[in-house]
């Protein structure tokens, strides 16, 4: 099944080289929550258009190789809970590692939504070696936050992350397999800092690196409660 | 914004990329809008590499009067060391209700040259070739179903008045009420689902879903700002806004 991807991810390659845009998303099913890609044409564009979409589990396993076409002139929308699917559970739900390759001046978002209501999942944003990232975090009692990381590249990778809230500045490592999707709790990570919360709120921030080569997209996704046992989650956009 | 429900906190991180020594850094913000008068603050005690952020009605006092408004902000971070590029740096706005908070990324501002080119020649062939490229096209996408409706919003910080000009895929011109952003002011178009819709509604898992894309063709020069913005259909409260 590897080799036969390989010659196919190939053929899709000389196909689409040249004057291409690719995104890279952080993409996740469960029972309480799917996502979806859209994917905007180019500008007068005259045909119709193909992307390809490639997804792996949260272990870098290619699982999902597929090319959709959708008419011209029209906003494509592709239910991912359908390739989704073939993702093994981690951290409690399936979540995978999305590239979207299009035509030069297309557009790619994902939309996650809920029961009680829908947001945009903002693209990752992008960490090298010489680029960092930041995340304000709000940590109270209704809202939750998880961290997505996505690896661009086939090597495994180190990420440092550190948490800046009130006088304290902890620092944890993660490693992320190649082309691997790793989900880790804002919380459970720094458990000693959000410790005897209670009904207070507290301002924090969560600043990013890499080592040299690296390159990977993370994404903060927020849980807030919207009443009873229901959920919204939003991104950074 | 500001309203009785929902406040704005702006977060910065100053970096200089490889240079990760705390030197100082400063932040300035510059809010304007129509009911808002125009101001600017310094803050200092920022550090290199150390995220923070303010809430913007802590330091302007017009934004504590309880007048419901959509403003503008101008974020500046700069350091007095000399010889270190800031712009790594990043800035992330949150609105912020009780219970959920709706944050994206400023769009970025590039700042002229600071030594300009010594041959005037030179620099001015350089700004007519960079005035000759053509103009880049935003796309917007347009839904409109159960849970969300879409908007866009022009922050207009220039000192010149600017109008959107908005055209569907084919190239056509959308006639809609995309009156013009006089300076200083802050506008939200909603976007009306005959607008934008590419003809093909879908259905869904999760219902019909009315789509399509807006593209604005004649893209502004930095000073001015454009964001898609998606509200919630009940609540009408903005629930995702991206940079355009």
């Amino acid at each position: 099944m590897a080799q036969q991807n390989s010659v196919a991810s190939d053929l899709f390659t000389s196909a689409f080289s040249a004057d291409t845009v690719v995104s890279h998303f952080w993409v996740g099913s469960s029972p309480f929550f799917e996502t979806t890609l859209f994917i905007t044409p180019p500008f007068k564009s005259s045909e119709t258009q193909s992307s390809k979409i490639e997804l792996y589990d949260a272990d870098g396993t290619l699982v999902n190789e597929l090319e959709a076409s959708f008419p011209e002139g029209e906003v494509g929308v592709f239910e991912l809970s359908q390739v989704l699917s073939r993702c093994k559970l981690e951290s409690g739900l399936r979540h995978g590692h999305l590239i979207v390759t299009s035509k030069k001046g297309s557009n790619h978002r994902c939309r996650i939504f809920t029961k009680e209501g829908a947001s945009f999942l903002g693209q990752p944003s992008h960490v090298s070696d010489n680029q960092g990232t930041f995340f304000p975090v709000t940590f109270s009692e209704d809202r939750s936050s998880l961290l997505a990381v996505v690896n661009h590249k086939a090597d495994p990778i180190s990420i440092k992350l550190r948490l800046f809230c009130g006088q304290r500045a902890p620092d944890t490592y993660c490693i992320v397999p190649g082309y691997a999707s790793r989900l880790f709790g804002v919380e459970e990570e720094f458990s000693d800092v959000v410790a005897d919360l209670g009904d207070r709120s507290l301002q924090g921030y969560l600043r990013l690196g890499a080592k040299r080569e690296a390159s990977y997209g993370v994404q903060l996704i927020e849980r807030a409660s919207a009443g009873g046992s229901g959920a919204l989650y939003t991104t950074v956009n | 914004m500001s309203s009785a429900t929902t406040r704005t906190i702006v977060h910065f991180y100053p970096s200089a990329g490889s240079v990760t020594a705390p030197y100082a850094a400063n932040c300035k913000l510059t809010i304007f809008g129509d009911n808002v008068e125009a101001q600017s603050i310094t803050l200092e005690g920022a550090r290199l590499s150390y995220p923070d952020g303010i809430r913007l009605e802590d330091i302007f006092v017009s934004l504590r009067e309880g007048v419901s408004s959509s403003f503008g902000v101008i974020i500046e971070v700069s350091s007095i060391q000399p010889r270190v590029d800031l712009s790594g740096s990043q800035c992330v706005v949150e609105l912020a209700s009780k219970g959920q908070s709706v944050r994206f990324h400023a769009k970025r501002y590039t700042e002229p040259l600071r030594n300009p080119l010594e041959n005037k020649d030179l620099a001015e062939d350089v700004e007519a070739a960079k005035e000759s490229l053509p103009r880049e096209v935003l796309p917007i996408l347009g839904i409109s179903d159960s849970f969300s409706d879409s908007s866009f919003v022009v922050a207009n910080g220039s000192d010149e008045p600017w109008t959107p000009e908005v055209s569907n895929c084919s190239g056509d011109t959308v006639q809609g009420t995309f009156t013009e952003v006089a300076p200083g002011s802050v506008v939200e178009f909603a976007l009306d689902e005959k607008s934008f819709s590419d003809n093909s509604n879908q259905a869904t898992s999760w219902g019909e879903v009315s789509k399509g894309t807006l593209y604005i063709t004649n893209s502004p020069n930095d000073s001015i700002a454009m964001y898609a913005c998606y509200r919630d259909r009940k609540t009408k409260r903005q629930v995702a806004v991206s940079t355009l």
